[in-house]
């Protein structure tokens, strides 16, 4: 029973959290029932949260008979390239951060030919620039450096 | 290879920026380098004129594309183009995160220099009072510019209705009944507080019943849901015309209003007819633009008396403000100014928030 | 057959060269941004709305009806090849796609249900609108929101058949995606409520970045580990036409669910609000409880007929209040009537009256516009399978790049971005630990109604709940309740009968 705490426990552990977090809330700042207006802003979430806090707990019983699951680590590295692109947007904008981390991607850690890396690349900029970017003239953001280039 | 990488990357920055230029895409709004180009006073005295735009010009629209509000921006913006009124592009953006809120904090922070003089959005009463309502952010955080329309409500009968005119619905409530009323959020809602704060009534004996927009109410109101419905002259009109089927039909039976509409939706009173004892109820809301808190002053008079020609238009007229059966009514600086201040001052002393 | 003698009038309007090429522009158009993930068909026909203002009305009109139509058929593309549902109903469609796609590795097969099935419950749609015109309308109209929470209850018991195999995780997920989509303005209030005092909490999660995350891009964070494996079955079908074709024993499945959700989802679209999202749902869920060949969630053509036919038939079906009444019955709906608005039109009760060659125009036009997409889509499917045979460590940066340009261009800011991103890491985190995301999306999609038509239903009535199961006021919220209770009760009855009989020999599975 007393195993190593796992993200099998964390899971139930943290929609707990929310859970209570939302009763709490619910009751003390947005209201439950109010006479005859009926239900108030705070009725619906605290109910479902109850709920949630309960089958939670279940949950977590249940985990305990469950194996640990496991989380590689290259499996990250697809969130860090996302947070790559999304960190330098602000400083150099969505289409250059693109650019750039298309090519990266495929030539540092794919190690993929420069043939195969620009042909990849040159199809990604031509729906993002030609069909957000031009077509429906989506308003990306330019970053930092864009916007003191723009003025 | 650090050689060639570094030549795609300038390439491709350098692609990407001429894209943007030529493409119409726009630059983000977010507090650009302020080049303390135009924030000099040194033309203040004779600002008619004096400025000019000389980039693109960010146009915020605080709604989704296809709602009043975008119409609204669209449709200046096309005139401003097509009158010649500056030979730069207008992008319009349809900003809505944070129920609008997030793109009011962006123009309204806009740091003095070239963006904030580019930098317009579309303001409405239905901004100002959520704002108000849920923000510390205020009309003073912003330079207002213009008020190009009034609109008015009324108050309709659904066809289901027991209650066919109003005089019904004030015996109904005084002999102890409640009476449901479905509307829209915002604007629409005030009315109906102050119909209340007149007639002396409280929530429980008329109630509102909030709908997203006035079409859902309106189909609330015609399914029998709700025994009347709140809603303005644009949208609620073809519901009142002549030969519409009597199960969906809109009889109006109370006009928000100091006189009467015109047309079908005439047949409505004003309160003081219903009642001599009342006072009308009016609340006209009201359409108009802002800009960024720290515009210079001469572009605040440019985009003031560049509104101003938009509303001479005729096509601004006909296909903007007889379509939507609205009333025009340009305001220029210091009467916008003036009417945003007390529109602000009325509706935070009726939610109890009055400074 | 008075209405059969103005639609063909409508046809005669539509069959010109001009009209039939603006038609068929709209379709290529919408079925582009349709397959753009994070468009969706409201951005999408909101953006191409400018396009239309260099024709004639007629024409406009046209184009706009199949802009709006074809859209619909192109948010199934990215589910079924990339996991990534185009717009909230091909959520649905994603469950038996992909895995039809890439594990039963015939994507060319899955296509090819997703577009016959749209075709069938678009045209059922379309029928019974042209039969039925403005009549359908009214019988939205007695759908108010006490009606409208009776049927929400009923639709949301439909959630339990997706739960999967462990009950209690799958109902941890439902009810945390409807306390994520509690978060934001309170629209019957108008207050904020759970925003923790961030303003852009304020306008709640937005969907669509929260499924393009939790579904497109939680799977490249999974696609990683085994980016370099030959996977099994991949594409075993040739990428030919031919090689796509159904047999005759699929064509033979999938028609009885593509005819059932077809007819109710054009109910469904006629509903207040309720939308193809909801049809999409309910023609699934609908499916769990007829007998599919293979278990639906593993790729069954059963399952992917069943939403893609509802979901088509609900935009067909959302056609009638607009028509009839002038109210929209989606988001996507309220821009096409400002589009209708912009050409003079005055949509409302009087429409069909007034306007009357107009509306069997536009009538006209879905007919050919729902034909038109299928020859297209039938036409690009072999260049479109194309994209699973590309190894998948050159698909992880592109899916990347298309989950952040979609989910940035829903709303135009990086909050859409972030919160994709959040829910990307949050989907994989879930996945992992056995939990499956598609409760907690479609809890998110239908909670709110429920909530909100709940409240006016309470508003409406002072508080009392007895309105619910008022037989004489409100007959339709009485029946439904009753089948609201039935569909409760009966498994809890089910249950104890078994462990009763069950308890002397075997202990019943938890």
């Amino acid at each position: 029973m007393f195993k190593k705490i796992t993200s099998k426990q964390m899971t139930p552990i943290c929609t707990a959290l929310v859970a209570v977090v939302f009763i709490y809330l619910g009751l003390t700042k947005y209201g439950f029932w109010g006479g005859v207006k009926g239900p108030l802003p705070g009725f619906v979430p605290t109910i479902v949260a109850v709920g949630l806090l309960i089958m939670s707990v279940l949950a977590l019983l249940q985990s305990f008979k469950e194996e640990r699951g496991n989380f590689p680590a290259l499996n990250w590295m697809a969130a860090a390239g996302a947070l790559g692109v999304i960190l330098a947007t602000f400083v150099i904008g969505m289409i250059p951060s693109i650019a750039i981390y298309v090519i990266l991607w495929l030539k540092l850690f794919e190690k993929a030919s420069w043939k195969n890396t620009l042909i990849v690349w040159c199809i990604i900029m031509a729906i993002v620039v030609g069909v957000f970017v031009l077509w429906l003239a989506i308003p990306f953001p330019n970053g930092m450096i864009g916007d003191m280039i723009m003025g | 290879m650090k050689k060639q990488l570094a030549f795609v990357m300038a390439g491709v920055m350098a692609a990407s920026m001429m894209l943007t230029a030529c493409g119409g895409s726009s630059s983000s709004s977010e507090a650009a380098g302020s080049t303390a180009e135009s924030t000099g006073s040194a033309a203040e005295g004779e600002a008619q004129g004096a400025w000019a735009p000389s980039k693109s010009i960010d146009w915020f629209c605080a709604s989704s594309p296809g709602g009043g509000s975008d119409i609204f921006s669209r449709m200046i913006t096309d005139i401003m183009t097509k009158e010649g009124v500056t030979s730069e592009t207008f992008l319009v953006t349809n900003k809505t995160d944070g129920g609008g809120e997030v793109v009011k904090a962006q123009v309204s922070e806009t740091k003095a220099g070239k963006q904030a003089d580019h930098t317009l959005m579309t303001f409405n009463v239905g901004e100002l009072q959520p704002m108000l309502l849920n923000t510390d952010r205020r009309i003073e955080d912003f330079t207002p510019i213009a008020v190009m329309a009034l609109d008015k409500q009324l108050l309709f009968a659904g066809p289901k209705s027991p209650y066919q005119d109003f005089q019904s619905v004030i015996d109904a409530i005084e002999s102890g009944k409640s009476v449901n009323v479905s509307g829209s959020k915002g604007d629409d809602e005030a009315v109906y507080a102050a119909l209340l704060a007149e007639m002396g009534w409280t929530e429980d004996q008329l109630v509102y019943v909030r709908h997203d927009a006035t079409s859902d109410a309106i189909t609330t109101a015609l399914g029998g849901h709700s025994e009347l419905v709140i809603g303005k002259p644009a949208a609620t009109s073809s519901y009142v015309a002549e030969g519409v089927e009597a199960s969906k039909k809109l009889t109006p039976v109370l006009a928000f209003s100091t006189e009467r509409f015109t047309g079908a939706l005439g047949e409505a009173p004003i309160l003081s007819e219903v009642d001599p004892n009342h006072k009308d109820v009016e609340l006209p809301t009201w359409r108009g633009v802002c800009g960024p808190k720290d515009m210079s002053p001469e572009a605040a008079q440019f985009w003031s008396d560049a509104l101003k020609k938009v509303s001479e238009t005729e096509q601004w007229k006909t296909e903007y403000l007889e379509k939507n059966q609205l009333i025009g009514a340009y305001m220029d600086l210091e009467e916008t100014k003036e009417y945003m201040t007390q529109a602000q001052v009325d509706y935070l002393a009726s939610i109890g928030k009055a400074e | 057959m008075e209405n059969m003698q103005l639609l063909f009038g409508g046809f005669e309007t539509v069959f010109t060269l001009q009209n039939v090429s603006a038609c068929l522009l709209g379709a290529v158009l919408g079925l582009i941004v349709g397959a753009m993930p994070g468009i969706g068909s409201l951005a999408g026909v909101a953006l191409l709305l400018p396009l239309t203002y260099k024709f004639d009305a007629t024409t406009a009109i046209i184009m706009l009806g199949s802009l709006y139509y074809s859209n619909m058929y192109g948010g199934s593309f990215s589910a079924i090849l990339l996991n990534i549902p185009g717009d909230s109903p091909a959520i649905m469609t994603s469950l038996d796609g992909y895995p039809m796609a890439t594990t039963r590795g015939r994507p060319g097969q899955a296509l090819f249900t997703a577009n016959i099935a749209s075709f069938t419950g678009g045209t059922i749609g379309i029928l019974i609108l042209t039969f039925t015109g403005p009549a359908l309308a009214d019988l939205g109209l007695n759908f108010g929101p006490t009606e409208m929470t009776a049927l929400l209850l009923v639709a949301m018991t439909s959630i339990g058949w997706l739960v999967g195999e462990n009950p209690t995780k799958g109902v941890v997920l439902t009810l945390f995606g409807i306390l994520m989509a509690s978060i934001g303005m309170d629209t019957v209030t108008g207050s904020p409520r759970y925003d923790f005092g961030i303003l852009q909490l304020m306008g709640g999660i937005p969907f669509i970045p929260f499924v393009i995350g939790a579904v497109g891009f939680a799977q490249v964070i999974k696609l990683m580990e085994d980016r370099n494996k030959v996977t099994e079955g991949a594409v075993t079908q040739k990428l030919t036409i031919r090689g796509s074709l159904l047999t005759r024993h699929e064509v033979r499945r999938l028609l009885p669910p593509a005819f059932r959700s077809g007819v109710m989802g054009t109910f469904v679209g006629v509903l207040p609000g309720a939308g193809a999202t909801t049809g999409a749902f309910l023609g699934y869920a609908m499916q769990k409880t007829f007998k599919s060949e293979e278990p639906l969630g593993t790729g069954a053509v059963e399952g992917i007929a069943a939403c893609e036919a509802a979901n088509n038939a609900a935009a067909a079906g959302a056609f009638a209040p607009l028509l009839a009444l002038g109210i929209p019955g989606s988001g996507t709906g309220a821009v096409l009537l400002g589009g209708l608005m912009m050409w003079g039109l005055e949509p409302g009760p009087m429409l069909f009256t007034n306007h009357s060659d107009f509306a069997w125009g536009l009538i006209a036009s879905l007919y050919l516009a729902n034909l038109l997409t299928l020859a297209i889509a039938l036409c690009i499917i072999p260049f479109l399978i194309r994209i699973l045979s590309v190894p998948v460590k050159y698909m992880i940066p592109c899916i990347v790049t298309v989950c952040i340009v979609g989910s940035y261009s829903t709303s135009n800011s990086m909050y859409g971005v972030i919160v994709m991103f959040v829910s990307g890491i949050l989907g994989y985190l879930l996945d992992k630990n056995g939990y499956s995301t598609a409760p907690m999306l479609l809890a998110f999609v239908l909670a709110p109604l429920l909530e909100k038509n709940m409240r006016r239903a309470f508003t409406t009535s002072q508080g009392d709940p007895s309105v619910f199961v008022d037989f004489a006021n409100h007959p339709i919220s009485a029946v439904l309740m009753l089948i609201f209770f039935v569909i409760i009760c009966v498994p809890i009855v089910k249950l104890i009968i078994r462990k009763v009989k069950g308890s002397k020999n075997t202990t019943p599975a938890a």
